[in-house]
C-alpha cells in the first residue's frame, strides 16, 4: 500500500524585488497513515513553506509552486499541486488538516468556539447548527476540554493558551482528516502545557490513524514523537531518516552540530556548548555548491574544491537514511562517533 | 450586559448635562448683550431691561440654565398676562427674532436635516465600503487603482466645489429640478418623487466626500484582516473565499468601521452647514447658521449647539452597545 | 564589602487591575511577585524559572527598579536601594544593565550600533580612556562583532548579532551584575548556543554576576550555578543547579523537569512523565493554601488552607512545601 502522502521534487519561491526567494527546493518525503514526520530546521530553513503548499494556503500571486504533493486517497490519487483550487479547497478540512503555532490568534474573535468547530463540521457533513453544537461538544469533551456543554459557547479569549490550542485540535480533527500538518503546535506554550499537548497529538493520532507532519524547531519535541525526521537547512532537506538514525547514527554536519548545540536538562555539563559558527545564509541567490559549507567543520574533509562548486543530492548513504553531503558515509560515521565521544567528555 | 448599558446610560446622561452647562457659561461670558440687539434704533435702556426680563437673561446663567432644563420637560411661558407666550414641553426656548418657539423651529428644520444625513449616509456606507472591499481584494489591480483616484478625488474636493460643480452642470444644466422648488420640505409621504429630487443630490455630494475615507478605511482594514491568523485557519478548514470574506474577514474588518460611522452620522444630524447652504435645504445647519450670522438668536444657538452635541454623545452610547454585541470581549470586561 | 551583589529580602510587587474607563477604580490585585527572598553573589549566575504569570520577569524588572516594589527590600552590593529615588538610582544604573529577550524591538532602528553602545558613556557622562568610538569598537570585538560595523543601523544585522549588539551596550559600563530576561528564547538553536557561550566567557572575564531569567530550563542549567524555581510570584525552592535538577524536592519543581523534552528519543521512550493537571490558575485569584496545589498530585487538605513556609531543608536547598519528594 502506498504512503498516504507522497510530495515529489517540491519547490516554493517568493519572487521579490531583490530577486526570487527560494525558500523551498527540491522537497521529497513520503507519510504514511498512523506515522509522525517531523520536520526539523530553524527560521527561514523552509519547513513551514513547503507544508503550506501542500494545504494549498499560500497566495498563488506572490508564490511560485512546482512539482507534486500526491494524497492516496480512497477515491484515488490526488496531486494537490497541480488539481484545481476548488479540488484543493475540498480537501482542506477533510482530508488534510493544520493546526498553528499561535493558537491566540488563530481563531476568531468575534464567533464562539461552538460556532467555529460546528461551521467546520457542517462543512462536510449534513446538519443543521444545533447538531453542529452537539459535534463541536462532543469534540471538545475528547480533546480533554473539562466542562464541554458550557464552553463551547465561550469565545476565545475566555480560553487559556493550552486550551485555544487543544480546541483547535477539535476544529481541525472534526472530520476525520487523514493527514494533520501541525506547525509548531506547542511552540507558544509553558512547558508543562507542551507535555499535555503532545499527549493529546500521539492520542488522537491513535484514535483516527491519522499520518501527522509535526513542524518544530526543538530537537526535544522531536525525540518525543516522531517516528522519522526531516531535516532542513537553508530551503532543503539535508537528512532524511529515522528518528534514532537522526539521533545516534546522524550521516550529516548540520544535524550533528545542532544536536551537540543544544545543552540537555539531564546532563549536568558546565563546559562550553559546542557551537555552529556563522549563521545561515540568505535565501535570495544561493551560492553554488553545499548551503551549509561556510559553517561546516568537515569541509575540509571533502578532496577538491567540490563543497563550493557542486551541491551536493539527497541520496541514501546508508539504508533508509538518505543525507545531502559530499562526505562517504563511513567518513560520516566515523565523524560523527569520535565527535560525540568528545562532547561526553 | 443590563449592567454596561445602565453605566453607559448613566455615563451618557452626565456628559450630556455637563456639555450644557458648559454651552451656558461660554454663552453668559460672550461679549454680546443679546438684549441690546432685541431692539433697533430706537432702543432706549428702559426697553432693553425690560426685554431682558423678558428674554429671562436677567438672572445669573445657572438659574438660565435651571430654567431652560425645566422647560425641556415643563414646558415654558414667556411675559405674563394677555402677551404670555408658551412653549409646550419640550420646549428649547423662544426665539424672539423668528417669533416662534426654538422647538417647532427644530421641528421644521430636522426632518429635512434627517433625510440629508440619512441618505447620505447609505449613499456613503454602500459606496465606501463596496469599493473598498473590491480594492483590497484585487490589491494592485484595476479595482485599487480606480479606488485610489476615487479617493484621491474625494478627500482633496471640498464639498462647496463638488455640490456647486453639481448644482451647476447636472442640476441647473438638465433642469432636474425647478429651482423655484428648491428650499421647499417636500413631504416623502404625500410627494415621494419630489422628496427623491429634492434629496439625491445634496445626499451624493456630501456622500462623495465621506465615501472617500470610507473606501480608503475599508480596503486597509480588510488587507490587514486578511492576514491575519484566524483567516488563515478559516482557509485551512476549507471554507470558500466568498464565505471567508464575508463571515469571517468583514465581520472583523468592519467593526471598527461602525465607531467611525456612527459618530459621523451623528455629527451630519446637527446639521451639514454648506451642503445645506448649496442646495438651499431648510435644515439645522442653515437654521443655526443664520442664527449665529445674521440674527445672534442665542435661543437658537443654544438649542442647536446642545441637540448637536447631544446627538454625538446618543451616537457614542449607541455604538458602544453596538459594538458589545458585535466584539465578545467587550462583553465581558 | 558584601559577598553578594544582589539581596531580595521578601520582595512583594503587586499590580492593581482596574475597570478602565473615567472612574478607572480599582478591581483587584495582581500579586505578580509575592514574597520572593534570594541573594546573587559576585560572580554568580542564578537562573529564575517558571511558566509564564510565574513574575520572573517582574522580579528582574523590579530589581532593577523599572518597578517600584511594593514592599520588601533590594540591596545592591551592600545598599539598600529599595526607597532611592529616580536621581539617587543614577549612580547605581551603571552597575546593573539588562539584556532583553526581543533583540528586534530593543534596539532603536534609527540609531547606528556606535549610537547604540556609546549611549550608556553619554547618559553617564564618562569619557572612556582612549576615546569613546575606540571603547565601542573594543566592545564590538570582545562581543565577536567586526569593529568595523560601527556606523551600521540594526536592521542590517541578525538577530543573533543584534543580541550581542544589546549585550555590548549592557556591558559599555562594566555593571556587577547584569540581569538577563530571556536572552536566548527569541534565537535559533545554532545562535543560542553562540550567545550562552558569550555569556559565560564575558562572566569569567569580567566577573559579571547574572540574574539569568528564562523558560528554558536546559539552558537555564546549563549556565546557572544556582536556581530558583517560581510559581504564581512566589518561589518553589531554590537550591544549586545540579542539586535542583536531580534531586528535586518540590513536586511542581518535579514536574516542570519532567515536562522538559529530552533531545534522545531511546531516553523519551522510556521516560515516565508528570502530566500535570489543567493550567496555571489566574494570578488575579490564586488558591488558597499552598498556590500550587490545584495542579499537585500529591495536595491533601492542609495544602489547601495552610501556606508551606519556605524552609532551608539542607545547606543551600530552600523548599516550601508540605509534602516534599524523598531526597
Amino acid at each position: 500500500m502506498k504512503p498516504f502522502l507522497e510530495v515529489k521534487n517540491l519547490n516554493v519561491s517568493f519572487p521579490t524585488e531583490d530577486g526570487n526567494v527560494n525558500a523551498s527546493q527540491d522537497i521529497s518525503f513520503e507519510v504514511a497513515l498512523g506515522e509522525t514526520l517531523a520536520i526539523v530546521g530553524e527560521s527561514g530553513s523552509g519547513k513551514s513553506v513547503s507544508n503550506l503548499a501542500i494545504m494549498g494556503l499560500h497566495n498563488p500571486a506572490r508564490t511560485i509552486i512546482s512539482g507534486q504533493a500526491i494524497l492516496n486517497l480512497e477515491s484515488g490519487p490526488v496531486d494537490v499541486i497541480t488539481a484545481p483550487a476548488e479540488t484543493v479547497r475540498r480537501l482542506r478540512g477533510k482530508a488534510m488538516a493544520m493546526i498553528f503555532q499561535d493558537p491566540m490568534s488563530s481563531l476568531h474573535p468575534y464567533y464562539s468556539i461552538g460556532d467555529q468547530i460546528s461551521e467546520a463540521w457542517r462543512l462536510y457533513n449534513e446538519g443543521n447548527k444545533k447538531d453542529g453544537l452537539k459535534k463541536a461538544t462532543e469534540m471538545l469533551d475528547l480533546v480533554g476540554i473539562p466542562d464541554a456543554g458550557r464552553r463551547v459557547n465561550e469565545y476565545p479569549h475566555q480560553f487559556s493558551g493550552g486550551m485555544r490550542q487543544r480546541v483547535m485540535i477539535a476544529m481541525a480533527l472534526v472530520n476525520n482528516p487523514q493527514l494533520l500538518i501541525a506547525d509548531e503546535p506547542t511552540t507558544a506554550l509553558d512547558v508543562t502545557v507542551q507535555s499535555q499537548i503532545l499527549q493529546l497529538l500521539r492520542d488522537m493520532q491513535k484514535e483516527f490513524n491519522m499520518a501527522v507532519i509535526l513542524i518544530t524547531h526543538d530537537l526535544g519535541v522531536v525525540a518525543e514523537v516522531a517516528d522519522r525526521v526531516n531535516v532542513m537547512y537553508a530551503g532543503k532537506i539535508v537528512e532524511q531518516a529515522k528518528v534514532d538514525e537522526i539521533y545516534y547514527r546522524s550521516l550529516q554536519p548540520y544535524t550533528m552540530g545542532l544536536l551537540q548545540s543544544i545543552p540537555r536538562v539531564d546532563q549536568l555539563d558546565s563546559h562550553r556548548l559546542k557551537t555552529i559558527p556563522g549563521q545561515p545564509p540568505s535565501l535570495i541567490g544561493l551560492p553554488a555548491g553545499c548551503s551549509f559549507r561556510a559553517r561546516c567543520e568537515f569541509a575540509s574533509h571533502v578532496p577538491g574544491n567540490l563543497c563550493a562548486t557542486v551541491a551536493p543530492a539527497l541520496e541514501e548513504k546508508a539504508p533508509a537514511h538518505l543525507t545531502r553531503c559530499h562526505l562517504t558515509s563511513a567518513q560520516l560515521l566515523e565523524l560523527n562517533t569520535s565527535d560525540v565521544r568528545g562532547s561526553h567528555n | 450586559m443590563l449592567k454596561f448599558v445602565s453605566r453607559r446610560l448613566a455615563y451618557t446622561f452626565a456628559v450630556l448635562v455637563l456639555v450644557s452647562i458648559v454651552v451656558f457659561i461660554i454663552f453668559n461670558y460672550l461679549p454680546i448683550d443679546p438684549a441690546r440687539l432685541t431692539c433697533g434704533k430706537s432702543c432706549f435702556p428702559a426697553l432693553i431691561e425690560a426685554n431682558r426680563h423678558r428674554l429671562g437673561l436677567d438672572v445669573p446663567w445657572w438659574e438660565q440654565w435651571w430654567r431652560f432644563i425645566h422647560g425641556l420637560f415643563a414646558g415654558r411661558s414667556y411675559a405674563e398676562g394677555s402677551a404670555a407666550i408658551v412653549c409646550g414641553a419640550p420646549s428649547f426656548g423662544y426665539s424672539f427674532n423668528q417669533h416662534s418657539c426654538v422647538t417647532s423651529l427644530i421641528g421644521q428644520a430636522f426632518p429635512v436635516t434627517f433625510s440629508l444625513a440619512i441618505g447620505s449616509f447609505i449613499l456613503w456606507m454602500i459606496m465606501g465600503i463596496s469599493l473598498g472591499v473590491l480594492a483590497a481584494r484585487f490589491k494592485g489591480r484595476m479595482p485599487d487603482r480606480i479606488a485610489t483616484v476615487f479617493v484621491l478625488v474625494g478627500t482633496s474636493l471640498p464639498t462647496f466645489i463638488s455640490g456647486l460643480l453639481i448644482l451647476l452642470f447636472v442640476v441647473l444644466k438638465f433642469n432636474l429640478i425647478n429651482p423655484i422648488e428648491m428650499g421647499q420640505w417636500m413631504s416623502p409621504f404625500s410627494n415621494p418623487w419630489g422628496y427623491f429630487k429634492e434629496f439625491i443630490f445634496p445626499c451624493i455630494t456630501l456622500a462623495l466626500a465621506y465615501a472617500a475615507t470610507y473606501t480608503r478605511f475599508t480596503r486597509s482594514n480588510v488587507i490587514e484582516t486578511s492576514s491575519e491568523d484566524f483567516i488563515r485557519t478559516a482557509k485551512a478548514k476549507g471554507l470558500s473565499s466568498g464565505v471567508i470574506l464575508r463571515k469571517h474577514t468583514l465581520r472583523a474588518a468592519l467593526s471598527p468601521i461602525l465607531t467611525i460611522a456612527g459618530l459621523d452620522f451623528a455629527g451630519l444630524l446637527g446639521g451639514a452647514i454648506i451642503t445645506e447652504q448649496i442646495f438651499n435645504l431648510p435644515g439645522l445647519g442653515r437654521l443655526s447658521i443664520k442664527a449665529v450670522l445674521t440674527d445672534y438668536d442665542l435661543p437658537v444657538i443654544l438649542s442647536t449647539t446642545l441637540l448637536a452635541a447631544a446627538f454625538v454623545v446618543i451616537a457614542n452610547l449607541v455604538v458602544d452597545i453596538a459594538y458589545a454585541f458585535i466584539d465578545p470581549r467587550v462583553r465581558v470586561a | 564589602m558584601s559577598e553578594n551583589v544582589l539581596t531580595l529580602e521578601n520582595l512583594t510587587k503587586h499590580f492593581d487591575t482596574t475597570t478602565g474607563g473615567v472612574f478607572n477604580k480599582v478591581k483587584g490585585v495582581v500579586k505578580a511577585v509575592d514574597g520572593v527572598t534570594l541573594d546573587v553573589a559576585r560572580g554568580e549566575t542564578v537562573g529564575l524559572v517558571g511558566e509564564s504569570g510565574c513574575g520572573k520577569t517582574t522580579v528582574g524588572r523590579t530589581v532593577l527598579k523599572l518597578y517600584e516594589p511594593t514592599s520588601g527590600k533590594i540591596i545592591f552590593d551592600g545598599q539598600d536601594i529599595t526607597k532611592l529615588s529616580r536621581r539617587e538610582m543614577k549612580p547605581l544604573r551603571s552597575q546593573m544593565q539588562m539584556i532583553f529577550q526581543d533583540p528586534f524591538a530593543s534596539l532603536n532602528p534609527r540609531h547606528t550600533v556606535g549610537t547604540i553602545v556609546s549611549a550608556s558613556y553619554d547618559i553617564h557622562g564618562i569619557k572612556p580612556e582612549g576615546g569613546t568610538k575606540k571603547a565601542v569598537q573594543e566592545l564590538l570585538e570582545r562581543v565577536g562583532l567586526n569593529p568595523e560595523h560601527i556606523n551600521r543601523f540594526p536592521h542590517e544585522f541578525s538577530g543573533g548579532q543584534r543580541q550581542r549588539i544589546g549585550i555590548a551596550r549592557a556591558l559599555a559600563l562594566k555593571p556587577k551584575l547584569i540581569v538577563a530576561d530571556e536572552p536566548v528564547s527569541a534565537l535559533d538553536v545554532s545562535i543560542q548556543a553562540q550567545v550562552v557561550n558569550l555569556l559565560d566567557d564575558l562572566q569569567q572575564e569580567l566577573g559579571l554576576a547574572y540574574l539569568f531569567v528564562a523558560h528554558d530550563l536546559s539552558v537555564v542549567q546549563h549556565i546557572s550555578d544556582r536556581v530558583v524555581v517560581m510559581y504564581l510570584g512566589k518561589v518553589m525552592e531554590m537550591a544549586d543547579t545540579a542539586e535542583l535538577f536531580f534531586k528535586p524536592r518540590h513536586p511542581y519543581t518535579k514536574a516542570l523537569l519532567s515536562a522538559v523534552p529530552i533531545p534522545d528519543p531511546e531516553i523519551e521512550r522510556k521516560r515516565e512523565r508528570i502530566i500535570l493537571r489543567g493550567d496555571l490558575p489566574s494570578p488575579v485569584n490564586p488558591p488558597a493554601g499552598c498556590v500550587f496545589n490545584t495542579r499537585c498530585w500529591k495536595a491533601q487538605d492542609i495544602c489547601r488552607t495552610s501556606v508551606p513556609a519556605l524552609v532551608e531543608i539542607s545547606p543551600k536547598h530552600t523548599l516550601a512545601c508540605h509534602f516534599p519528594e524523598p531526597a
